[in-house]
């Protein structure tokens, strides 16, 4: 299923042990049409990368949002189970509320002015592919007529802490980000703008797709959660292929969708792949100027 | 305690709990607090904050829509009812 | 277009751990909830609960594995899927809890053991209820898991719907789920949102109770001999407030008219409505106003909170395999409890079951984040 690229915005920050988060305001007081208060970290990320997506591009109000984390407002999950656990007190109103999926997307439709689907679908480690199917189904069946695809990552101080969790070593380089792609119905005039999503099942699909639409000049990209014989087929048959695992990239665990977003929010042409999943079901291809 | 103390401390405790962006002494003790057409524009939800806050820091909890919005109309009647 | 019909239901919930004993639950007018006691805060909270009666610890972290498969499998049971079937099934998930239980269990005995280090939401990621029902199914297909407050089943069963219109796929599982945590209880009692008995609509309302419960769908391309349809649905969203809809209700009646046409029905059309009836004053009141600017007549308006409780994340699906359930059996449920018509919302739900005849239905759900989402299905 395809759609056209309108927009992308990509933001991933590197993070430092010894500092605060840096301040988010600056920014947020340049794209947001009025002060929003009582949001966390996760919220502000998402209006930041929204807002950027969108700069100079007419919106529908009907436009949909699709938003994916691994997971998802962490800051406010803290909290709010510190207070509880360790305070033992009942959690703030503020916290607990900003510890759902779908008030993020909240903020989102009321700084950019949208009543359309307000969706948060996520998949671990896979949000970008959960956010982007559901977005292409949804203008497939002309539910919307455009739809804004987000993926949004925080890491919460300590930062030794969301090693831990993140399971990494101690010296890798944390990141928060915000990933996000603007998509309109598919027009096929413009083939190197459209986005295309394709789930395939072994090496054999995985071979007739390479073989009838990948060119030389594809930029292809090996996720962190490819099968063992597709990531060996991928090796073999282009070897020149990035493996994200090895990109010197602030980590977080969405960073196949930072991979992906940076590369066409850059404005590269001959197409963008990346290639997730595979061996026996639940492979995904996400491609740019199929 | 002594009342001016009071006043200044609930000003704190709502900038703060509410996230709103406004100096202590720029909140009149009399302004009504709450609703779109007050100063601070507070809703139910910086309501239910506040309250949070005020019953963990001085033990006295605001339960029930009415006696929320008799307490929370102003700073003094705040302070009034944390006096109480 | 393919047509998506409910080939497999099941649900596990305070009526009962299979349909049958909920349906024999509705006819029998017995409401199951009770009160509890939390004791971990500095001042015991007190709080009416439905809870499915599997004889656990309300908060023990292991409900889940032994809870969720049996309602998976007998969603999948009707259908005799083959291996290569199960294989490819893709899952659709809604929750607004997900394994959150477990991170307070862990981070409460880490606390216990070793404060300097303990950590929350160490286990952390939504993908916990989907792994284990691709495990129990047998799937290695997608995976999909919505986090949109009360709506997310429903938005979860919604996107099956269109990817099986579209040919993406000729079945999907979809799944709900909410079981009882911490957070939940604690977090709507600091909203000040809770109430001993809920009401919907009634003029004495003043709240919800929360609820647990389990809901699975198999979606198919290809029906049963009794499966209702699965027409179509919409979502939107409200951004008058975090909490609620705009009490003017019409960002419910601009989603209810949406899902209309999407399905290509008339309001006229629709013989009754299962309500989001969430029994606050504020939710109800949209709820009433929204339904009241696209129905005029009000179809009959059933409400299933009073029976199940809110089982927030996972309502929309456990409402309506309830519902579905219920219809199938030949019949609309009542909302139990009703006594005191509000002459402003002008809703008075059923207060005795109905006969169900062949036709459309609606549902609603809504969702903090002023999330909107209407589904209506078709009884053969």
């Amino acid at each position: 299923m395809q759609a056209a690229l309108l927009s992308a915005s990509h933001y991933l920050g590197a993070l430092r042990d010894d500092e605060a988060l840096p301040s988010l305001n600056d920014l947020l007081e340049d794209i947001c049409r009025h002060s929003y208060r009582r949001i966390d970290r996760f919220v502000q990320l998402a209006l930041v990368g929204s807002a950027h997506c969108v700069r100079g591009v007419k919106l529908h109000a009907d436009c949909g949002i699709y938003m994916g984390s691994t997971h998802g407002p962490l800051t406010s999950n803290i909290r709010v189970q510190e207070q509880m656990l360790r305070g033992r007190e009942l959690p703030k109103p503020f916290n607990f509320v900003n510890t759902l999926g779908s008030i993020s997307g909240f903020y989102v439709a009321d700084n950019l002015q949208l009543s359309g689907p307000s969706l948060f679908v996520s998949r671990y480690g896979r949000s970008l592919e959960a956010a982007l199917e559901t977005a292409l189904t949804d203008l497939a069946t002309e539910a919307v007529g455009q739809a804004l695809v987000g993926v949004v990552e925080e890491a919460p101080l300590p930062l030794d802490n969301q090693r831990l969790r993140l399971q990494v070593n101690a010296d890798v380089t944390l990141g928060e980000g915000s990933h996000w792609i603007l998509l309109g119905p598919s027009a096929q005039s413009s083939p190197q703008r459209e986005l295309g999503l394709h789930r395939f099942s072994g090496t054999g699909e995985l071979e007739s797709y390479l073989a009838s639409h990948v060119r030389a000049s594809t930029v292809v990209c090996l996720g962190r959660r490819l099968g063992p014989s597709v990531a060996h087929l991928l090796r073999r048959n282009i070897p020149e292929a990035i493996d994200v695992a090895h990109l010197p990239l602030p980590f977080h665990d969405s960073i196949e969708a930072a991979w992906f977003v940076d590369q066409i929010a850059n404005g590269k042409t001959g197409g963008v792949l990346l290639v997730n999943g595979g061996d026996d079901g639940d492979g995904c291809l996400l491609h740019l100027g199929a | 305690m002594d009342r001016e103390q009071l006043t200044r401390e609930l000003k704190v405790l709502i900038i703060e709990e509410c996230e709103k962006d406004v100096r202590p002494e720029a909140i009149d003790n009399d302004v009504l607090l709450m609703g779109q057409d007050s100063e601070l524009g507070l809703d139910s939800l910086d309501a239910l904050q506040i309250s949070l806050a005020v019953k963990k820091r001085y033990g006295k909890r605001i339960d029930g829509n009415n006696e929320t919005r008799a307490a929370l109309q102003s700073i003094n009647t705040l302070a009034d009812f944390i006096q109480r | 277009m393919n047509t998506s019909y409910l080939r497999g239901m099941a649900l596990n919930c305070a009526l009962g751990l299979d349909r049958s004993t909920c349906l024999a639950a509705l006819h029998s007018g017995r409401m199951n909830s009770d009160k509890r006691v939390l004791d971990m805060f500095d001042e015991p909270l007190e709080l009416s609960y439905y809870r499915i009666a599997d004889g656990a610890d309300l908060l023990d972290p292991e409900r889940m594995k032994r809870l969720l498969p049996p309602v998976v499998e007998a969603a999948l049971a009707p259908a005799g899927l083959t291996v290569k079937q199960r294989r490819e099934l893709p899952v659709f998930i809604g929750s607004s809890c997900f394994s959150i239980a477990s991170e307070e269990s862990h981070y409460a005995r880490e606390l216990a053991h070793d404060p300097g280090h303990a950590m929350p939401m160490r286990l952390t990621g939504f993908d916990v209820i989907a792994t284990l029902v691709r495990e129990t199914a047998g799937s290695n297909a997608a995976a999909f898991t919505w986090n949109t407050a009360c709506t997310s089943a429903a938005n979860a069963l919604l996107a099956a719907q269109r990817s099986l219109a579209l040919g993406r796929y000729r079945q999907a599982l979809v799944v709900g789920l909410e079981l009882a945590n911490l957070t939940t209880l604690s977090g709507f009692s600091a909203l000040q949102l809770m109430a001993d008995t809920v009401r919907p609509f009634d003029a004495r309302r003043t709240g919800i109770v929360l609820g647990e419960g389990i809901s699975a769908v198999l979606l198919d391309v290809e029906p049963g001999p009794t499966s209702p349809r699965l027409v179509a649905g919409a979502s939107n969203c409200d951004t008058h407030g975090v909490t609620g809809a705009n009490p003017d209700g019409s960002s419910i009646a601009a989603v209810l008219a949406r899902g209309l046409r999407m399905a290509g029905v008339e309001a006229a059309q629709i013989r009754a409505l299962k309500a989001h009836g969430t029994g606050t004053v504020t939710n109800d009141e949209a709820e009433a106003r929204g339904m009241h600017g696209v129905f005029s007549p009000m179809p009959p308006v059933c409400a299933l909170k009073p029976w199940l409780g809110h089982t927030m994340g996972a309502c929309g699906l456990n409402e309506l395999v309830l519902f579905a359930s219920a219809l199938e059996d030949g019949f609309i449920p009542a909302a139990a409890g009703f006594e005191t018509v509000d002459e402003a919302l002008n809703v008075v739900p059923l207060t005795e079951e109905t006969t169900a005849g062949p036709g459309y239905y609606l549902l609603n759900q809504f969702g903090f984040g002023g999330n909107n989402t209407v589904l209506i299905m078709e009884q053969p």
